[in-house]
């Protein structure tokens, strides 16, 4: 149980989009293209990584009864005040993510986390999960992303990769690719798995 | 009634740390926050009347007028001295993904000098292609007089954007609609005095 464990277990063994299927909502609404995904993933883990230390620290402060609507008040409040300054002081980015930011209060990972682990564990293994889930949500919506981006749009990142006069297949990024391209890569996750524990 | 106590406490402790931070966070970015928008608003102004750009000695007058109660226009009146060279104002259009903002610029003939989107939540790879210079510079010039408002498939004047008929639409319905509030107005924009320097 190092830190180590703590962190790589968000990327592929209990990776939060594919193996725990959480937060699934953002996941299919923002990967539209790998710019959001980026975004998207990074502001989520930078929210993530400051409800653990919070929750962590505080959680022999907070009686078992009452954890809920606690945590719900502390995700909030770390998501407003980021959002506040970014803003402030980082309005570009402010402008890309902007829809995106209150986002992150609904989305179930922060909270899965802060019930399941941060709750529970020292504020250095909190952090090592935040950081490690946070990491592994980024790669899975950037996974998704490119997918999305790459089909319907020919592109990557904005810059044109596909043949010329590849005709783009709109449906990916409308939200039935969103579907599709998540079912197949669960699909694959699973089946990997799978064979790896046979 | 112990335990009750204790769990209020605990929650209205925590309601408070959350409410003390953020106000601080509040205060503290309010000012940064409303210089980022009044730059964003001044960059719009001038990507829609690029005259305004070049020479920053002009004067802007804010004139916010109303049609009906708390449907208000925001305008700029651009002057230089008492010569009034044009005016920029903002319009708000519904789209397919919800509401498109965008700035438009008209001169003294009351030719369109651009058109800017501010803010839209289109589709990715499709109405969102209403951002691309395709489609909004060939509105410059543009009037009312000469100007069949129509897309092109109807017979009008207006390029729309392909697999985009109701953001394109949208767009084009906003200015048209904009640049008849205007002539209707026009008097009591252009005898409005300065408020404050911009």
């Amino acid at each position: 149980m190092g830190f180590v464990h703590e962190f790589n277990k968000g990327i592929i063994k209990e990776n939060p989009s594919f193996r725990l299927v959480l937060g699934i909502c953002p996941t299919l609404a923002v990967t539209t293209s790998v710019e959001n995904a980026i975004g998207m993933g990074l502001a989520a883990t930078f929210v993530l990584l400051g409800s653990n230390i919070f929750i962590s620290l505080l959680r022999n402060f907070i009686p078992d009864k009452v954890r809920i609507p606690s945590f719900i008040v502390i995700i909030s409040t770390f998501v407003t005040i980021t959002d506040l300054i970014m803003a402030a002081y980082a309005p570009d980015l402010h402008n890309a993510l902007g829809i995106f930011i209150p986002l992150i209060v609904v989305n179930c990972i922060i909270m899965g986390r802060a019930e399941a682990f941060a709750s529970k564990a020292p504020l250095g293994l909190s952090i090592a999960d935040a950081v490690g889930m946070g990491t592994g949500f980024t790669l899975a919506l950037v996974l998704i992303g490119s997918i999305r981006e790459l089909f319907g749009n020919g592109t990557l990142l904005g810059f044109e990769v596909m043949f010329a006069g590849y005709p783009p297949a709109v449906i990916m990024i409308l939200p039935p690719g969103a579907f599709l391209t998540m079912g197949l890569l669960l699909g694959l996750f699973n089946y990997i798995s799978r064979r790896k524990a046979s | 009634m112990r335990e009750l106590l204790k769990l209020s406490l605990v929650l209205v402790i925590i309601c408070f740390g959350a409410a003390l931070s953020l106000a601080y966070v509040f205060n503290l970015t309010k000012e940064p926050i409303a210089y980022q928008q009044h730059l964003k608003k001044i960059r719009a102004i001038n990507a829609v009347f690029p005259a305004h750009a070049d020479a920053p000695g002009l004067t802007m007058v804010d004139i916010p007028l109303c049609e009906k109660e708390q449907q208000c226009r925001q305008f700029y009146l651009i002057k230089n001295n008492d010569q009034v060279l044009g005016t920029a104002f903002e319009l708000t259009a519904g789209g397919y993904g919800g509401t498109i903002s965008l700035m438009v610029g008209v001169d003294k003939q009351q030719d369109i000098t651009g058109i800017k989107i501010i803010n839209h939540a289109e589709t990715p790879g499709l109405g969102a292609n209403i951002t691309k210079e395709t489609f909004y510079t060939q509105f410059s010039k543009k009037n009312l007089a000469d100007t069949t408002w129509k897309l092109k498939k109807n017979g009008g004047d207006i390029d729309q954007v392909s697999g985009a008929t109701i953001s394109s639409t949208a767009v084009m319905k906003a200015v048209y609609d904009g640049l008849v509030f205007y002539r209707g107005n026009k008097e009591k924009i252009l005898s409005a005095r300065p408020n404050k320097e911009g």
